[in-house]
Parts: structure tokens; sequence; C-alpha cells
């Protein structure tokens, strides 16, 4: 204990206290800053010096200092976070696939391919009962809408799955800037974190880095003594130690899974598994659109071609033999000429018989399609659309209001509230004067012991 | 629960986008007065909605159907009722050609009525519908079924049925079977003819009268028939007008807006909107900010 204490503890505790409102000014700075944590300040007194009394030593306290500037963030809600970013990123890539996937159906304004088989079956009725030059016609053109529409639906199918697949493309470059984001920042934190501090800044920067990749695929992670964030997609390293990795680009949306050397990974969550799905749902409407092409071939062809026209052509199929959706038309002689569309197998005019059974095949449930009837088929496949879309809007509701309940956890513990900080600042002002004021005092008395030693 | 600042911000920002959320979807039904715009607006719905228009599609044309055979059954109708007239007057003249009273000067006379009415026979029996369709030829419409052949009519048409689609695989012949029917009129009236000539009271008086008398039953016959078939079209057409009542009612529910109550909806949902927007205005004038007054030194 020397005279000059007073002025080393007066100092100090204006260090401290200047430190502390140093904080509160980057808290309120920060206020906006997303992923932020706020920092508070914790004073811790500094060692005591003893003093000689008759008594025995007593001690007297050599003032404040910064024990330890707190990062506030709770470690298990930042998982939660984690964890409710990826299911919220799959279900918006989905929902967001299945709307697209669903305008192409125009169904419910009443136009559509439903509407275009109805119209088709209905085509042959009245041609069955009124064998004339308009109603033959007629089922040439029902028929050519009903192709058209389908292959234009299967078209623009195909043009989704292009936009599909370089989405995901896209997905998986911004894993891999975000993998290469967090390994530097984990080098950063390491290199800081060595002297015994923690670098808040670039811990919430890493935790914003692994929140935006949770958002686009399911992440795994675990902080080692070091203080690198190992980062894993289920068993795929991404981060580790070392650095980054590269993220697998081959892909099998089928299985949901991603491949390098030889070894495949799961993806089961995030914007990936999301787009994955979308691109499962796009393949899936083809397939269906495939499968009614194919079976309206059959149905019609099988009976037309054991027919003759009026003018005595036989044999005669009225879709083209191709196979699938993509070029679905009718045969060209068909589409040349109504008169080739044969009604009946004796050529004459009034023979309606096959015109009949076609236009009967509308209520014949066919194996191929699950037992259901053309119409009913589409109008299921339809639905089905729908319902992917209904059941990913709900699911995202509830996924979103999840969220919020975590983000407002989160900010009740890491948030910065300006009215709090504004108080704190009050708070360090008072002590700052307060202790410049000690200052003053023990600079008036070393003054006075000066003047009497003059 | 310790408030941060920008969890005020973030709440009121959440309640207004909800509150938009819900008053556009109500605006878009609203605006197309529909409910289901889109298959995931109810998509059970949906596909009752498509199953029950192809339903009502399929009725409309099964009505349509419907006309055409009533136009074919009454052309066929106007045909044979023309030919029955014919037969009457044939077998008035055969009552008056077999009278004993009746001089054989008077029955060569008739011989050029009877040619006519031949010629007027094959006419009708080569009756036309409107698409130039031929009523009596069975399958064979193409072409005109009946021609005369040394003397004798001679029938070129086939012996099936002209089917109309009535109903779901319910089908409805409506031509007249007439081969038979005509050729052997028309020869009836040949035989009359040579009766004439020669005088033969007897046969006049017994076969050819016989003769006419069976064939203008065969007709009224066939005229019965079609009768049914159009009572039986009128029935079913009208059956099919009412159910098509029925499942527009029935799709009506299903896809189209029920406007009173979705405008009822509206407001609350324009209402709560309005409370959201005016409450985050509030919320963002409270701060201690404005309070603390700046404390300068002392």
């Amino acid at each position: 204990m020397n005279s000059f204490t007073g002025i080393t503890q007066a100092s100090q505790a204006l260090q401290a206290f200047q430190d502390a409102l140093s904080t509160t000014g980057n808290n309120i700075s920060n206020a906006n800053t997303a992923g932020y944590s706020r920092e508070t300040v914790t004073f811790g007194q500094n060692p005591e010096t003893t003093i000689y009394s008759p008594n025995g030593p007593q001690y007297v306290g050599t003032g404040v200092n910064v024990a330890s500037i707190n990062r506030m963030r709770n470690m298990f809600l930042t998982a939660q976070s984690f964890s409710s970013a990826s299911s919220i990123g799959q279900t918006n890539a989905q929902l967001a696939g299945g709307q697209q996937i669903q305008a192409l159906f125009t169904d419910a304004g009443g136009t559509g391919i439903s509407n275009d088989l109805t119209a088709f079956y209905n085509s042959w009725s009245s041609l069955a009962s009124q064998p004339n030059n308009a109603n033959l016609q007629a089922v040439q053109q029902a028929g050519s809408s009903l192709a058209g529409d389908v292959r234009n639906t299967y078209a623009n199918l195909q043009q989704l799955s292009t936009q599909a697949n370089g989405q995901i493309a896209q997905t998986m470059q911004q894993i891999q800037a975000l993998g290469n984001q967090i390994a530097q920042l984990n080098s950063q934190i390491r290199t800081q974190s060595s002297g015994g501090g923690q670098p808040n800044g670039l811990l919430d920067q890493r935790d914003a880095a692994v929140q935006q990749l949770s958002s686009l695929v399911n992440v795994s992670t675990q902080t080692l003594a070091d203080g690198t964030m190992s980062v894993n997609v289920n068993q795929f390293d991404l981060v580790d130690r070392t650095g980054a990795h590269t993220f697998p680009t081959t892909f099998n949306a089928a299985t949901g899974t991603v491949t390098a050397n030889g070894d495949t990974y799961n993806i089961t969550g995030g914007q990936l598994a999301g787009n994955f799905a979308t691109l499962n749902s796009i393949t899936g409407a083809q397939g269906n659109l495939d499968l009614l092409a194919n079976n309206l071939r059959t149905q019609v062809n099988s009976l037309m071609s054991t027919g003759k026209t009026v003018n005595g052509t036989t044999n005669q199929n009225f879709f083209n033999t191709s196979a699938g959706a993509i070029a679905f038309d009718l045969d060209p002689a068909v589409l040349a000429d109504f008169k080739n569309i044969a009604t009946g197998v004796s050529g004459n005019t009034g023979d309606t018989a096959l015109a009949l059974q076609i236009a009967d095949t509308a209520t014949q449930p066919v194996a191929a399609l699950g037992n259901q009837t053309t119409g009913n088929f589409y109008n299921s496949m339809v639905t089905g659309v729908g319902q992917q879309v209904a059941s990913a809007t709900s699911t995202l509701s509830t996924q979103q209001a999840v969220a919020t309940q975590i983000q407002n956890q989160i900010q009740s513990i890491s948030g910065v509230s300006v009215d709090e900080e504004m108080s704190h600042m009050v708070q360090y002002q008072r002590s700052y004067q307060a202790a410049a004021e000690t200052l003053n005092i023990v600079n008036s008395t070393l003054t006075d012991l000066m003047n009497i030693l003059h | 629960m310790r408030v941060s600042t920008s969890y005020i911000y973030e709440f009121s920002s959440a309640a207004i986008q909800n509150a938009q959320q819900a008053e556009v979807a109500l605006q878009q039904q609203i605006s197309t007065g529909k409910r289901l715009n889109q298959p995931s607006d109810d998509p059970f719905g949906m596909y009752q909605s498509l199953t029950l228009t192809s339903l009502k599609n399929t009725l409309n044309q099964y009505s349509s159907n419907l006309t055409y055979a009533k136009q074919f059954l009454s052309e066929s109708d106007n045909a044979l009722s023309s030919i029955n007239d014919m037969t009457g007057q044939a077998y008035q003249l055969a009552v008056q050609a077999a009278n004993s009273t009746t001089d054989q000067n008077a029955r060569m006379g008739m011989v050029n009525q009877v040619t006519q009415m031949q010629q007027q026979l094959l006419a009708l029996a080569n009756s036309q519908g409107a698409n130039g369709e031929y009523l009596f030829a069975g399958q064979k419409t193409q072409a005109a079924p009946f021609s005369v052949v040394a003397g004798a009519l001679t029938y070129a048409g086939d012996n099936n049925n002209v089917n109309v689609e009535v109903g779901p695989g319910q089908t409805m012949a409506v031509n007249t079977q007439a081969g038979t029917m005509f050729t052997n009129l028309y020869n009836q009236l040949q035989t009359f003819k040579n009766d004439l000539s020669s005088g033969n009271v007897s046969a006049l008086s017994g076969v050819d009268i016989t003769n006419l008398q069976n064939s203008q039953t065969a007709i009224l016959q066939a005229r019965g028939s079609i009768g049914g078939n159009l009572q039986e079209v009128t029935s079913l057409t009208n059956a099919n007008a009412l159910r098509t009542n029925d499942l527009t009612a029935q799709i009506s529910n299903l896809t189209d807006a029920n406007i009173a109550q979705v405008a009822t909806q509206y407001q609350s949902a324009a209402t709560v909107y309005q409370a959201a927007i005016t409450m985050a205005a509030q919320a963002s004038t409270l701060s201690l900010a404005s309070y603390l007054q700046s404390s300068g030194t002392g």
C-alpha cells in the first residue's frame, strides 16, 4: 500500500467503467444485427493488500477489474434453432416446388386434361349415335386437344425438372460456400481463443453461418476443445479440424442421398431434401402422364384398328404408337384426314359398333391404372398434387410457430433491449463520474500532501 | 420473460403479415367467386367436383344424342304415315274394283293410279334424314336401299340396327326394319295391278284385299313401335334434365364461394389488420431514450 494506491484504484475503476460503457455501446450499436448475442460485463475485485494494524493485518481492496465479458447465448436453444431451420428449409422448398407443379394442372378453372378426357369420350358417343362428317371431325379435334394437353403438360414438367436440377446444383454450391466460411471462422477463432478469451463477434458470425447452412441441409455440430466447430451431414464431415471438405455433388433424388468416393450419405432435412422431394414429385407426375398416354393408346387403338373406314382403310390406329406422353399425338393419317377414323368393322356409315365400344371405355377400369378409369386416374393424380401442397402448407405453419417460439426464447436471452442497455449506460456513467470524483479527491489530498512538504 | 427490442418489432411485424395473408386469401375468393381456385384449396372437394362435372357433361351428351334419336324416329314415322295413307287408298280402290257393279273400263283407269302409288312407295322407302342418311337401309345408310329390278322391288340394305347411345352403356335402335315390309307391299301392288288389268274379280276380292290389309297392319305396328321409342326418348330427356339440375347445384356447392359468408369474414380480417398496424405504430413510440434527460456534468 503506497501513496499512489488511491490514484491507481481510481484510474482502474475509470478504465473498468469505460470498458463497460464500450460494451454497452456495442450492444446498442448491434441491436439490429441479426444473430448478435448481447454481451454483459462481470466485474471482479482486484487482490487485496495488507496494512498494519494493532489488531493484526487488515486487508484493503485494490480496486476493480473486468473479470469477463460474457456472451449471452444458450447452446441448447441454438441447437434447437438449427434443427428448426432445417425443417422449415425442407418444407419451404417442398411447398414452393409443389405449388409450381400444381400450377401446371389447370383443372380447377374448368379446362384441362380432365375436361379433355370427358369431351373425348363424349365425342365418340356423339359419333356412335350420329355418324356424319361433323362428328368425325369433332372426334379428331377432341383427340388432338387431349393429346396436345397431355404433351404440353409433360413438356412443362420437363422444364420444371431442369429448373429443379439447377436448384439442387445451386443449393450444393451454397452449402460448399458456407462450409468454407465456417472453416475460415474456425481457424480465426482458434487463434484468438488460444489466449484464453472468447472472440464473441466471430462466434456470432459462425453461429449465423451454421444457421444458414442448417436451412440448406441437415447438420449436426460439435464444438471441440480448441474452439473448432465440426459440422457434419449424416456422417459426411463437411468441416473438421483440418478445414472444409468438398461436398458431394453426385446425387440420387429418389433415394435422397449424395455419393462421394463410393460412400453414400442420406440427406434428411433442409432445402436440399426439399429439392430432392420436388424432383421426385415432378418425375412421378411425368410417369403418371406416360401411363395415361400409353393406356389411352391401348384402349382406343386396339378397338379402332379392327375396324374399316368408309373409304375401306383397315388396321388404322387412332393414336400414334410412340412411347409415353412426350410425343403423344394422333396417328398421322387421322391427323391428316378425319375420314380415316373407323366406326365399325363393315365400313357402312351406320355401323358404329366400335365407336360405341370406344365411348364406353370411359367407364372401364384399367388394371395398369390401379383399377381406375382413365378419368379417375387423372383426377386422383391432380388431387394428390393438391394434397401435397395443402399438407406442406399446414406443416409449414406449425413449424413456423415452433420456430417463432424458439426465436422468442433466444431473443429473451441473447437479444438486446435498448431500454435495458440505456439504463446500464446511466449506471456506468454515474459510476464513472463517481470514480472520476474519487480521483479528483485523491489528487487534492496528494496536492495537500505536496503543499505540506513544500 | 426478458423482452428484447427486436422482439417487439418482430412480433408486430409478424402480426401484420398474418393479418394480410388472411385478407388476401379471402380477397381471392371474392374476386373469382370460387372457393376452389387451386387443388390445394380443398383436394377432396376438387376430386368430387371433377367427377360430378364429368358426369354432367356426359349427361349433356346423352341429351344431344336423344335429340338426334327423336329426329330419326320422327322422320321415319312421317314416311311411314304417308305410306300408310297410300296403302289405305289402295285398299279403297281394291274394294271398289272387287265390286261387281264396277266395269272393266273403270278398273283399267285404276291401273295408272296404282302405278303412281308404286312410284310414291319407292320414293318414300328411300327417305333420307337431315345428314343425308337413308332411314330404311339398316346400317348401310350411305346408299339408297330400294330399287326396282325386273318389275320387283329389291332391298340392298342390311338388317342391322342403327343404335343411338341414350345412357351409360344403354342404346336404342332408332331405325325401322322395313326391307321385307316394303318389298311385299310393292309386289302386292304389282299383283293388284295385274288383277285389275285382267279383271280377275275373285282375286281382287280375295287375296288382294287381304294382302293390303296385312300390309297396313304391319305398317301400324311399326309406327306403334316408333311411338313407344319416342315416349322413351321424352322420358329419358326429362330425367336427364332433372339430374343435370341436381348436379349443377352439387357442383356449385363445392366450387362456388359463399359470397355473403366470405364478405363477412373479409370484414373481420380487415379489422384485425387495422388493429395490427395501429398497435405497431403505437408500440414504436415508447422508448427510455425519450425520457432520459441528457446528463452533462454533475
